[in-house]
């Protein structure tokens, strides 16, 4: 149970989805929030204390997109969206602009749960950063200080481009990134929508450190938004 | 001078009878009413009895046929339809001579329409003409109403589908709000129950079910937005391996107990196509898989490149498609007859969505048996970006 009840601001509309994610929450000792409208949602976002949010992009009043937009000229504060499926464009666009995560609905409870679990520890990983830290999942290591990549035991050589994919991967392990930040942050800005590199240079990585990279372990693949790496532990 | 007068005098009244048979069958709005007026006129200008026989368009007579005699027009039930229907080969080369009558064949633009029958009497030349000119006016006028009713029929018809396919789809939208509600509600009754406590299998049962039913509302949607060409398809270059993988993981989520094998080249393959709908399309091929194989049996997904095109296929070792079904296994609302057990299972619409997408991606899908037992499902997409 979480000690900490932390208080998650749950932005839905639909009732039954609302009921279903309060009640996962509070069962896990977190507090609830809710609210059903974008206009509602910011008027307690200035009156409560809150440390993260669940938006619906599906909202009656206002595009999840502004809702975002908003919000981000004064918080930081993790924001998970949730999306039905034909609202992908607005939820990639949504991540870009700052949103940390998303679920598609229907979703379960276990990755509701994940997503907020990961979206927290970023948050407080950010205010106390331990420099050079030895990143985990599974088998696979990567040592930031030695810039060395092991699987088990034995070390994997990758390239340098390859070495960066994996380091940012790790320093949002559990979290999505899309597609664009992770050109940004690879390639630099002005490098354009290369999706085709990208898609290169994971499959290349994949080969070195997955069994099977049609089931990869490590790097997992969002369709149509971008990639994530698994939050596995030991 | 007073047999040209005669002449000048029947030939108006030639041109009169004609002219008013015109205005009779411009009125008319049914076979029947260009029948009787058809009718009408010969026998009156003709002073006899008379009758006609509308041909289907198979060439075979219909069951009654219309008759004039004493100034009214009946309809009378056929006996010797296949005579007459036999005689219609005759037909081609113009009038017939019988022992009871003439007939003459009523031709259209397409075939022959119907046959007149007229009494034995001996006809002028000028009257032969103005009988022709009689049929042939009759003629044009059956062919203008079926291709009026043709394209009633099929303005008729592509509203209902347009109907059918909002109204499908505004359901469907509806649909997917409170079946998220359910499959979550219910997956939390499931986690809070006890391994043993019975309720625990019934919430697992309508997670189940209602996650069949988010699946087809997807297919629905995706079906009828790619139909009415509403769903603009977006193509992009994606590695195979991500796409497959993607497919795997749903499936690992959908059917947990069932192994899946996955066969993909060791080079990297990129082939343009819209992500999402390629998953779900594979995601269907899997799942039809999975239903007809028995647990144990192989079923694998393989990605590769063949003569230039980009090869998708579902290979499984399970009961295979029944000879009847293979050519409608594609068809909207299509379900084999052949298993009634699993009937809630085999909605249809998971194989004519999958032939809607490779369409949509200028490609193509087909099914077969393999050897050995079990069935293929393959698609084919075109690896270049076509030049439009």
């Amino acid at each position: 149970m979480n000690s900490l009840h932390e208080h998650i601001f749950v932005v839905e509309d639909d009732a039954q989805i609302r009921n279903f994610i309060c009640f996962t929450l509070e069962a896990e000792g977190y507090v609830c929030v809710a609210a059903e409208t974008a206009e509602e949602a910011m008027r307690l976002l200035a009156a409560e204390p809150i440390d993260l949010m669940l938006l619906d992009l599906g909202l009656p009043d206002l595009d999840g997109t502004e809702v975002i937009r908003r919000l981000r000229t004064w918080s930081e504060m993790p924001v998970i969206v949730v999306s039905a499926r034909d609202q992908d464009k607005e939820k990639v666009a949504v991540l870009d602009l700052g949103a940390d995560d998303y679920l598609t609905k229907p979703f379960s409870a276990s990755e509701l749960l994940a997503r907020i679990r990961v979206a927290l520890r970023h948050m407080y990983k950010q205010s106390g950063a331990k420099a050079n830290p030895v990143y985990q999942a599974g088998e696979l290591r990567l040592d930031a200080e030695k810039r060395k990549v092991y699987l088990g035991e034995a070390e994997i050589h990758v390239t340098p481009m390859e070495y960066s994919l994996l380091l940012l991967l790790f320093k949002n392990q559990g979290k999505v990134l899309t597609t664009s930040v992770i050109l940004r942050e690879i390639w630099g800005a002005g490098y354009g929508q290369d999706t085709q590199a990208l898609r290169t240079l994971t499959a290349g990585l994949r080969r070195k450190i997955e069994k099977n990279p049609a089931r990869p372990r490590y790097i997992l693949t969002e369709i149509g938004v971008g990639y994530r790496l698994a939050e596995e532990k030991e | 001078m007073k047999r040209s007068a005669r002449r000048a005098l029947a030939r108006e009244r030639d041109t009169q009878a004609l002219y008013q048979l015109t205005n009779h069958l411009s009125d008319a709005q049914s076979m029947e009413a260009i029948g009787t007026a058809a009718l009408c006129s010969i026998g009156q200008t003709f002073g006899c009895d008379a009758a006609l026989l509308f041909l289907t368009e198979k060439g075979e007579a219909e069951r009654s046929y219309l008759q004039y005699a004493a100034g009214n027009v009946i309809h009378r039930e056929l006996h010797a339809g296949d005579e007459v229907a036999g005689r219609v080969q005759l037909l081609h080369t113009g009038c017939v001579e019988t022992e009871s009558g003439q007939e003459w064949p009523l031709y259209g633009q397409q075939r022959i329409l119907g046959v007149l029958r007229l009494p034995r009497m001996a006809l002028s030349d000028a009257q032969r003409q103005l009988l022709c000119s009689m049929l042939e006016s009759t003629a044009m006028a059956i062919d203008r109403l079926s291709a009026a009713q043709e394209q009633q029929r099929y303005r008729e018809e592509s509203f209902q589908e347009r109907t059918r396919s909002n109204l499908l789809r505004a359901i469907s939208h509806d649909l997917r709000t409170p079946l998220s509600g359910i499959m979550g509600t219910s997956e939390m009754i499931r986690d809070l129950s006890a391994q043993d406590d019975p309720r625990r299998r019934l919430a697992q049962d309508i997670w189940r079910d209602a996650d069949w039913l988010r699946a087809l509302v997807e297919n629905i949607l995706s079906l009828t937005r790619l139909e009415d060409g509403r769903l603009q398809i977006e193509k992009q270059p994606e590695a195979v391996e991500e796409i497959v993988g993607s497919a795997l993981a749903q499936m690992e989520r959908r059917a947990p107990d069932r192994e899946i094998d996955a066969e993909l080249p060791e080079e990297l393959l990129m082939v343009p196509m819209d992500a999402k709908l390629i998953v779900q399309m594979l995601v269907n091929l899997l799942d039809n898989a999975v239903r007809h194989t028995p647990p144990g049996n192989e079923i694998k997904v393989c990605g590769e490149k063949r003569d230039g095109k980009a090869v998708f296929s579902v290979l499984d070792r399970g009961e295979g498609i029944r000879e009847e079904d293979l050519p409608h296994l594609f068809e909207r609302f299509y379900t084999t007859r052949g298993k009634s057990a699993d009937a809630a299972c085999g909605v249809g619409l998971g194989l004519s969505i999958c032939d809607a997408i490779a369409r949509a991606h200028g490609g193509s899908i087909t099914a077969r048996n393999r050897e050995g037992g079990g069935a293929v499902f393959a698609f084919e997409l075109p690896m270049e970006e076509d030049a439009q």
